[in-house]
């Protein structure tokens, strides 16, 4: 089964490869890079986890309360 | 500006003309050998692939139709040599309509990463057309041209990275090629390396095929692999993968941008040009 630790290196992962990807298209610069890479992959894992935690919390507690 | 109208037609029109029959824009450009090369390669790919997989390509796309009429046959990525796939669509039957599977074909897989090479090797073959056309009138203009924007591109697609190595962007190329072909390999180990398959996932299959040689190197050899157990992570496996040939189309769109603004940065001499562009590339 999998595991919310896995998910979440997974997601790590994910989100520094696209930051890194996205921050090389943006930039030509390479600290510029590298920030951006880090500013970006934060922000995007932060606003997966946001959503996730949204979506619990509407699910435990609105939709399915009894659950 | 009045002179600069007719050249941006020139290039829209040869960029046109490459992506409705690869080579046509190089013949345009005056690259006659060229041209038919691009032609004769796509085509021998596309109609290999049609071969060798039984014509089956077509069980994965369907007909456009407008007020009953048949306008196209949409099939990608074999749809980026438009005219090729046209006719292949329209001469060709899938053998599975003659009551044959395609387990049948042995060499499928081996076909499908042909055509589907064909239509992604015709996109890029429109981005180096476009570039032939920039580099001419450069050379026109009387100014260096070392590298052109669709060679760039072009060589994205033969590994990741490739094109800024080639501009002399150390970081970018070895940034990219890092982040692609690693994200690729993390997606390919979730699915067990099976999970390349245009007959288990055909809609992801056509973005892992724009990694470029890599991904067609895996589309060829990952149906040899099977299964052998429950995969928790096969999903994010199929979103790497796929995410990963989108990103290799991110980085030849870049890799022909920095060339174009390599030269517009450029001034006039060639010394001053080679420090204009170390400065960037820094």
């Amino acid at each position: 089964m999998s595991s919310p630790f896995v998910m979440l290196l997974l997601l790590i992962f994910f989100g520094t490869t696209l930051s890194a990807v996205l921050s090389a298209y943006r930039e030509d610069d390479r600290r510029a890079i590298l920030r951006g890479t880090l500013r970006r992959s934060a922000l995007f894992c932060g606003a997966v986890l946001g959503i996730a935690l949204g979506a619990y919390l509407v699910s435990t507690q609105i939709l399915l309360p009894s659950a | 500006m009045a002179e600069e109208q007719p050249a941006q037609d020139r290039l829209g029109k040869t960029i046109f003309l490459s992506l409705l029959v690869p080579g046509l824009g190089h013949f345009l450009a005056g690259r006659r050998a060229q041209g038919i090369a691009w032609f004769l390669l796509c085509q021998a790919l596309l109609f290999g692939g049609f071969y060798l997989a039984g014509n089956t390509q077509k069980d994965f796309g369907q007909p456009f139709a407008l007020f009953g009429t048949t306008i196209c046959y949409l099939l990608a990525p074999e749809m980026g040599n438009f005219l090729g796939s046209q006719v292949a669509a329209a001469l060709l039957q899938s053998v599975e309509v003659g009551g044959q599977y395609p387990e049948a074909l042995p060499l499928r897989h081996v076909g499908y990463a042909m055509s589907g090479a064909s239509g992604v090797l015709a996109f890029f073959a429109a981005a180096h057309a476009a570039g032939t056309v920039l580099a001419a009138r450069r050379r026109a203009a009387g100014q260096p041209v070392s590298l052109h924007p669709g060679c760039a591109a072009l060589a994205t697609l033969l590994l990741p990275g490739l094109g800024h190595r080639l501009q002399g962007r150390h970081f970018k190329a070895g940034l990219y090629a890092g982040s692609i072909l690693l994200l690729f390999l993390v997606g390919m180990s979730l699915g067990d390396f099976a999970d390349f398959n245009r007959q288990r996932h055909p809609y992801y299959w056509i973005g892992q095929m724009c990694l470029g040689v890599p991904g067609w190197i895996a589309a060829v050899l990952s149906p040899l692999a099977r299964f052998e157990r429950v995969m928790p992570y096969q999903d994010a496996g199929l979103l790497f993968t796929t995410a990963a040939g989108m990103f290799n189309v991110i980085a030849a769109l870049d890799a022909w941008q920095r060339v174009e603004g390599d030269w517009e940065r450029k001034p006039e001499s060639a010394s001053e040009s080679e420090s204009a562009g170390a400065e960037a590339r820094a």
